[in-house]
């Protein structure tokens, strides 16, 4: 064994080991989305019946009658968590204690919360709320998942908060917690009160 | 010979997989009025409209199940996910637009394969460097093993096993490096590419 044979060695093995280490680091399941930090998309959903719903942020239909969907362009000003969820989806029970929580936290600092049901029949999704023991906020429907889509979502529960701004300041893959949670919102909060 | 490999990496690099995807980044503002102008005129229908599906979701990537393009993945998202090219074809979009959709919402991540440049560029070019690396050192190694049997046959003869054993083992060792050989070897091995010449 001479030493060149081992720098000739080195070479070649440093650049890959390099490279192997690199790939260890990485999660291959994880996709980064790159909307966040942009505008976020808009999206107009039919409420779930049978969810709290606020009557004043239903958009109005052609004659002037309150209609029964909710759209984005409706929340300038406030700050919107979208959270994906579906009965089907076992990380979704532990965080939906979570949203509700937080929900009512921030109901009068101008946050508002909505669950998009995703790939599930309402049937079952009403049935899931009240297994939960209730929520005080609003579920939306989307039927054919083009607004999860237009979102970039992958799997669920996915959650996006929305800034006054109307951009998408956070996208959180897998179930919320209290503390990501609070720090987020008062993050948003605090960067639009300045 | 490292500088014609990588003269050959760089030709590679600058022609070849430039064009064999389609561009997403920001492809210059005229040359996407050229490519777009035809495609522009009447959006597909019926079995066109179907193929151009197919085709953009064959080179897209399933989200869900991540090892399959979202034409031959069953999930449910990647079901949607075709639907929305089809409606986004239907609607004149051209087939660049649909992807960008994807990408500027699932990132590079959607298509299968991804674009050659930057550190991308390491998936294109590791085969050809390698592949370039073995044959010339397997170029080195049959030019040594190709000067053996000739030496063998007078070396079998000698009575001097030690000088015939270092000359084996300096063969094995790859003579790959000319100023590794050792004393003795380095004259043997002149002594016969002389009687070779001569």
């Amino acid at each position: 064994m001479n030493w060149k044979r081992g720098a000739t060695g080195v070479i070649l093995a440093v650049p890959i080991l390099a490279l192997l280490l690199f790939g260890l680091g990485q999660d291959p399941r994880a996709i980064q989305s790159p909307l966040p930090g942009g505008d976020a998309p808009g999206f107009r959903l039919a409420v779930l019946d049978g969810t709290p719903t606020d009557r004043a942020m239903l958009v109005t239909t052609a004659d002037g009658s309150p209609g029964d969907t909710i759209s984005l362009e409706a929340h300038r000003g406030e700050v919107v968590v979208l959270n994906f969820f579906a009965s089907w989806c076992v990380a979704c029970r532990v965080e939906h204690g979570v949203l509700d929580r937080g929900a009512r936290r921030y109901a009068d600092r101008g946050v508002r919360f909505y669950g998009v049901l995703y790939q599930d029949s309402p049937e079952n999704a009403l049935r899931w709320i009240r297994a939960m023991g209730g929520q005080v906020y609003p579920s939306l429907l989307d039927p054919s998942s083009r607004t999860a889509i237009d979102f970039g979502l992958y799997g669920v529960p996915e959650s996006y908060f929305i800034g006054p701004e109307g951009t998408l300041v956070y996208k959180h893959v897998g179930p919320l917690t209290d503390e990501v949670l609070t720090r987020k919102l008062d993050e948003i909060l605090a960067g639009s009160a300045s | 010979m490292t500088a014609a490999a990588f003269a050959t990496l760089a030709l590679l690099a600058g022609s070849d997989p430039g064009s064999a995807a389609p561009q997403v980044a920001e492809p210059p503002a005229a040359a996407v009025q050229a490519t777009q102008q035809p495609e522009r005129g009447a959006p597909p229908t019926g079995e066109s409209l179907e193929a151009q599906t197919r085709e953009l979701a064959s080179k897209l990537r399933c989200v869900v199940c991540q090892g399959l393009s979202i034409e031959d993945s069953p999930s449910e998202l990647a079901r949607e996910m075709k639907g929305v090219i089809r409606e986004q074809l239907a609607a004149g979009r051209t087939p660049e637009e649909v992807t960008e959709y994807f990408v500027a919402r699932y990132g590079e991540f959607v298509l299968l394969a991804p674009e050659p440049r930057g550190f991308n560029l390491v998936v294109y070019l590791a085969p050809v460097l390698a592949l370039l690396g073995g044959a010339g050192f397997l170029a080195l190694r049959i030019r040594s093993w190709v000067a053996r049997p000739e030496d063998g046959v007078t070396d079998l003869s000698v009575d001097d096993d030690d000088a015939f054993l270092d000359r084996e083992a300096y063969f094995d060792d790859g003579a790959l490096f000319d100023d590794d050989v050792p004393e003795g070897v380095a004259s043997a091995r002149h002594e016969t590419t002389d009687r070779r010449d001569g």
